[in-house]
């Protein structure tokens, strides 16, 4: 068995805002060898790498580079020492060439020698070969990823850290990255994180399995697990049962989008031509791998981001601005719930802020105190919020945050279309079936409900229709009832 | 393929010193930190705050001597001067800082409200009501004047380079008003008397004391019982929460900063009134810059700034006089102090927060 190159012991790290990302996770790559680091979104893959990188600094715990304690107080320690970190989309800066980037990386390193020709030299061994003279932030991500390859080999990089870098490659192009990851294999030691199980069959000698940021398996032989025993490891066990809803009674449209095409902040298509209806009564449910471009489509249809073309209808009035969504019966819930809450007021404050809650609780600019008392204190009530309605949002748990979201956006009346990205994310299974419930009793009372998530047997319980969600497109349609393995299929095809 | 030239450089050990830091927020803060923290502050904030007396050789002496100047009649009539001047250029900032409205230059609003001041008093002769118009004439020329930031801010200009050049273009503006409008007609000195009355004291105070206390409270009930109180907090916590909520956080930014400055204008009416005349002075009354340092002493709490600023008018005080009746009195002094407890409440808010972790490297 070969030597242990890199080693994580008893990793924790809290996030500001109370998230805990890792909780003692000890981790090892030996030399060589193409370990996995698998577990689905939220699970610390990306912050475990972060930490082995130098980018983060973790709370506890120590980072060892072969069997020595090492400080890797900024990635310039990471990469003195021979490691090497590309992330989902790796950035590369304007203004600077491609040779003026590996010359950077070079003299991080502490390479000694011609850097370009050695990089050059690594990508034609693969059979690549890259345009040195042009400037950096003009290369695709394919390019990107031959470019960070390459130099991992050229400039004599010990281990290399991939973060799930397949999330936005087509087909064909993973097949190609899998296939140079497999000739590289043995050159340099490489994590490679990802949540697709097909992934890590094919290239990885060795599986760590992270869930809810602690290691729930190690795995020396992956190919002696099935794939529904690693299915099992990875998704978190909820046991949800099936959540009763009155079928059939679908009302008018309520919601109509209409080619929608809407861009990331960084310019990239990330959704791309979009139609669907929701009606009166109806859950509509769109299921996907996280960051494929479901942030924008909701924030498009809540008014808060600007689609390219294409246009958002909601009970026959026009979206072009979150007031208007909200005026016309929209609520909307994002996906980092710190997003739509101020930490450092209170949940009353929070609650009755909103224009749609704040028309019913101030008359002419001024705040009825019983009436907002009585609308806090019930959504409090309802949903189970521990702390009263004075309590201050920041000094809540991530649970009792998200119900105070979940509260104010679902328990306020005037509600047509309740809009929600990742609804149960951070919550434990009492809450989430919780949340579910509510979803199913507003649509029986005629609410028109779209919501996304990566859970598809969540998406099931209660959807009337789900979306398949893949590559900023919606590659399918389901009606209720459908198997989830056939939704899986659809996603992950 | 020609070589490009090294771009980045580092010998290590040479010009950087063995010892590496990396500054990393912490995710819980816990209690003893938040205390650890505080109590080196204050420490720290002492002892620099007593350097001087203890540079001077004769601490105690100094110390009584700068205590002395207090009790005086005259003395407190002073003292609520300038704590009136500070309750509003201290409102103005918590109005703009509250909703993350760095809008610094209150100096110049002042200084436009007391050119205003000047201007209503010459215009318009309205008797008894002359302080009244005077006053609406300074909030609103203020005001006006903010909005030109404001509307640099909404084309992208940073509002805290905006403000603060808008106080240089304020400066001249006073001294054009000084040297050619409405210069005395006597004396080579120059400055604009104040046609009209004086402001009126009210209880040894001058009456914009009890005004202040009037629009801090009010800006209070404003911050908890109003919509536009709650969505200007709201934007200044979480301006996407507020995009989210239905409300235009850059609309409230303009709107803050319109205020702000209108607030400031109100203490240049102020001190306009209780001079009686405008002169070059106003360039550098101080209470401007000072406003910043209420409002963090405040922490950002409209109540917590009528305390802060009298803290810190009598502070003022203890500057201006000090350095005509104590034996070596300095006013610099003073603004060393406040420059020291900005720095401590800042650090004391942040501090607790991070984990500092040093590396000492060898070889």
């Amino acid at each position: 068995m070969n030597r242990v190159i890199l080693a994580a012991r008893g990793i924790s790290k809290t996030y500001p805002g109370g998230i805990r990302a890792l909780d003692g996770v000890d981790f090892e790559l030996r030399e060589g060898e193409v370990h996995a680091l698998l577990g689905e979104n939220g699970a610390g893959k990306s912050t475990l790498a972060k930490i082995l990188y130098g980018l983060v600094y973790p709370d506890r715990g120590v980072v060892e580079y072969r069997g020595r304690r090492v400080e890797l107080l900024s990635p310039r320690d990471a990469l003195s020492l021979g490691i090497l970190y590309v992330p989902q989309y790796p950035l590369l800066p304007r203004g600077l060439t491609v040779a003026e980037v590996v010359e950077l990386y070079a003299e991080a390193r502490g390479f000694r020698g011609e850097p370009v020709s050695a990089v050059k030299g690594a990508a034609e061994n693969l059979g690549w070969s890259i345009d040195f003279d042009a400037d950096a932030d003009s290369l695709g991500l394919v390019e990107r990823q031959r470019l960070f390859l390459s130099l991992a080999l050229g400039l004599g990089f010990e281990v290399l850290i991939l973060d799930e870098p397949t999330s936005f490659l087509s087909g064909v192009e993973v097949e190609r990255l899998l296939e140079r990851i497999e000739d590289v294999k043995g050159r340099v030691s490489i994590v490679y994180i990802t949540h697709r199980i097909g992934e890590v069959r094919r290239i990885a000698d060795r599986v760590t399995v992270l869930r809810e940021g602690r290691v729930v398996a190690r795995i020396d032989d992956p190919s002696s697990v099935s794939d529904e025993e690693l299915v099992s490891l990875v998704a978190r066990k909820r046991g949800l049962s099936a959540i009763g809803r009155r079928g059939g009674r679908r009302g008018r449209v309520v919601l109509r989008v209409e080619g929608l095409r809407v861009r990331r902040d960084d310019g990239r298509l990330a959704v791309d031509n979009v139609s669907f209806e929701v009606r009166e009564g109806e859950v509509v449910a769109i299921v996907g791998i996280e960051g494929m471009g479901q942030r924008e489509l909701l924030e498009a249809i809540a008014g808060l981001r600007r689609p390219e073309s294409g246009r958002v209808v909601l009970d026959g009035v026009v979206v072009d601005d979150v007031r208007v969504f909200r005026l016309a019966g929209g609520r909307f819930v994002p996906g980092e719930r710190l997003e739509a809450l101020a930490a450092d007021m209170t949940v009353l404050e929070n609650i009755v802020s909103p224009l749609h809650a704040a028309r019913i609780v101030f008359d002419k600019l001024v705040l009825r105190v019983s009436r907002a008392l009585s609308l806090a204190s019930r959504v409090v009530d309802e949903y189970g919020i521990v702390g009263g309605p004075r309590s201050r949002v920041g000094e809540l748990s991530g649970g009792n945050q998200q119900k105070v979201l979940l509260g104010r956006e679902m328990g306020v009346e005037g509600l047509k279309l309740l809009v929600m990205h990742n609804p149960t994310a951070g919550l434990d299974v009492a809450s989430s079936r919780l949340v579910l419930e509510k979803i199913a009793g507003l649509a029986d009372r005629g609410v028109a409900v779209l919501f996304s998530t990566p859970f598809i047997e969540e998406a099931a319980l209660v959807a009337d229709r789900i979306l398949a969600w893949r590559g900023g497109r919606v590659a399918a349609v389901f009606e209720r009832g459908t198997p989830v393995e056939e939704i899986a299929k659809a996603i992950l095809a | 393929m020609k070589r490009s030239p090294r771009l980045y450089s580092r010998r290590r050990g040479l010009f950087i010193p063995p010892i590496r830091a990396r500054v990393e927020p912490l995710g819980v803060v816990p209690l003893y930190r938040r205390l650890v923290a505080y109590s080196v502050v204050t420490v720290v904030t002492v002892l620099a705050l007593l350097l001087p007396f203890i540079a001077s050789g004769t601490p105690l002496s100094r110390l009584a001597g700068y205590l002395r100047v207090v009790s005086s009649p005259v003395s407190l009539y002073n003292i609520a001067r300038y704590t009136a001047a500070m309750m509003l250029t201290g409102l103005a900032g918590v109005v703009a800082f509250r909703s993350r409205v760095w809008n610094i230059g209150l100096e110049g609003y002042m200084i436009i409200g007391a050119v205003a001041t000047l201007a209503a008093a010459h215009i318009v002769r309205a008797g008894g009501l002359t302080l009244v118009l005077e006053s609406v004439f300074a909030f609103l020329a203020a005001g006006a004047y903010g909005a030109i930031v404001a509307a640099l801010y909404l084309l992208g200009i940073n509002e805290v380079v905006a403000s603060m050049m808008m106080y240089y273009v304020a400066v001249y503006i006073l001294l054009y008003v000084v040297y050619r409008v409405w210069p005395s007609a006597y004396g080579g000195f120059p400055y604009s008397p104040l046609p009209g009355p004086r402001q009126p004291v009210l209880l040894g105070a001058p009456a914009m004391l009890y005004v202040g206390v009037v629009l801090a409270v009010v800006a209070e009930l404003v911050y908890r019982y109003t919509l536009p109180g709650l969505v200007a907090r709201l934007a200044g916590s979480n301006e996407k929460a507020a995009r989210i909520a239905g409300y235009r956080p850059r609309l409230v930014k303009v709107a803050v900063l319109i205020l702000s400055s209108a607030l400031a204008g109100l203490a240049g009416f102020h001190e306009a009134s209780v001079k009686g005349f405008v002169d070059r002075g106003f360039a550098s009354l101080g209470y401007g810059f000072a406003g910043i340092t209420v409002a963090f002493l405040a922490s950002l709490e409209p109540l917590y700034v009528i305390p802060a600023a009298f803290f810190m008018g009598l502070m003022y005080h203890f500057g201006s006089y000090a350095s005509m009746y104590v034996q070596g009195g300095f006013a610099a002094y003073f603004y060393y102090l406040q420059g020291i407890l900005l720095l401590a409440v800042i650090a004391a808010r942040t501090l607790p927060r991070y984990r500092i972790i040093l590396e000492v490297s060898r070889g």
